[in-house]
């Protein structure tokens, strides 16, 4: 098969979806940072004393927030993120995660099970490691050296 | 001995038998055929390696883009984007928030040129895990940036293709 039939046929939990970051919705935007900064990841997932995800902080958010000042970190989580949280299920073609992404101008898209907890995040990365796959002679020849002496990564 | 005139009635062109890949699909075969510049890659910000974290980040917020390129004589020497922010700037606000961005960017970046091919592009943010990368020209100058989001555009205008 190739690509695009892919796309449309294979689910999303094909993908290299990552283990979500979450924190409890009374915590505060600073335990945030240091949770996606030990995980290397741009958001967290919030959830509630029953740990159903509530709504999504990302990197960006937090951004928008310390352009106006630190205070935010001293802020409660709850009180940042966006209720909001796009999700998919396992079972969903991959291509719903492409149309996301181009539609809705979203990076992180959750992955719920059948009692609506989140098992995963997806989004443009697992997106672009997808089709990455599909390229393995650019993947193979790819010179950690060219153009780059960074060792860092920017993106989960 | 060589002259130019016999130089080139010698010259065998190595790549003259070389047959592209052809795919089935259309989506591989845009992404193995086309360049960068079929992508969209502008608009793009610049800002100088002089400009304090605190001014860069305004120019984010205000134009909506999570990532900014860095050059200094032209060139390009880093990118500024969110990740920044958490990993160099968020907890360590007061120190750094006036410090010129140089200090807290990510140096050295992962780059394109601008006839690189798009699975070239989608490679580098898959590989070496850049969100952003950047589109230089033969002089290395900041000509364009890729975001996943103009990577998503690209993938789906060839799947409705």
């Amino acid at each position: 098969m190739g690509l695009k039939q892919d796309l449309e046929n294979a689910t999303v939990d094909r993908m290299n979806n990552r283990d979500p970051v979450t924190i409890d919705k009374t915590a505060t935007v600073h335990d945030a940072v240091q949770k996606m900064r030990a995980a290397g990841m741009g958001c967290v997932i919030v959830t509630d004393a029953d740990d159903k995800a509530v709504g999504i902080f990302t990197e960006g958010m937090l951004r928008h927030g310390l352009n106006e000042g630190p205070e935010i970190l001293d802020e409660v989580i709850e009180d940042q993120m966006v209720a909001r949280l796009p999700w998919v299920l396992p079972s969903d073609s991959v291509k719903m995660v492409l149309d996301a992404m181009e539609e809705h101008n979203i990076r992180f898209i959750a992955v719920l099970d059948e009692d609506r907890h989140v098992v995963g995040l997806s989004g443009q990365k697992t997106l672009m490691e997808f089709v990455a796959g599909y390229f393995p002679q650019e993947v193979f020849t790819h010179d950690p050296d060219t153009h780059s002496t960074s060792t860092r990564r920017e993106g989960a | 001995m060589a002259t130019p005139q016999n130089a080139a009635a010698d010259f065998s062109d190595p790549l003259e038998n070389y047959d592209p890949p052809v795919f089935d699909d259309p989506i591989q075969q845009a992404l193995h055929d086309e360049s960068v510049s079929s992508i969209q890659s502008q608009p793009l910000t610049c800002v100088n390696a002089d400009l304090s974290v605190r001014d860069t980040m305004k120019l984010m917020v205000g134009r909506q883009i999570a990532c900014v390129l860095v050059e200094e004589n032209d060139r390009l020497v880093g990118v500024f984007g969110d990740r920044d922010v958490l990993d160099r700037v968020a907890l360590e606000y007061d120190q750094v928030i006036d410090e010129p961005v140089r200090t807290v960017m990510s140096a050295d970046p992962v780059y394109v040129m601008e006839d690189d091919t798009a699975a070239r592009v989608l490679t580098v943010m898959s590989v070496s895990g850049y969100r952003h990368v950047p589109v230089v020209n033969a002089d290395l100058k900041p000509v364009g940036i890729v975001s996943p989001q103009r990577m998503a555009a690209f993938l789906k205008v060839h799947f409705d293709a």
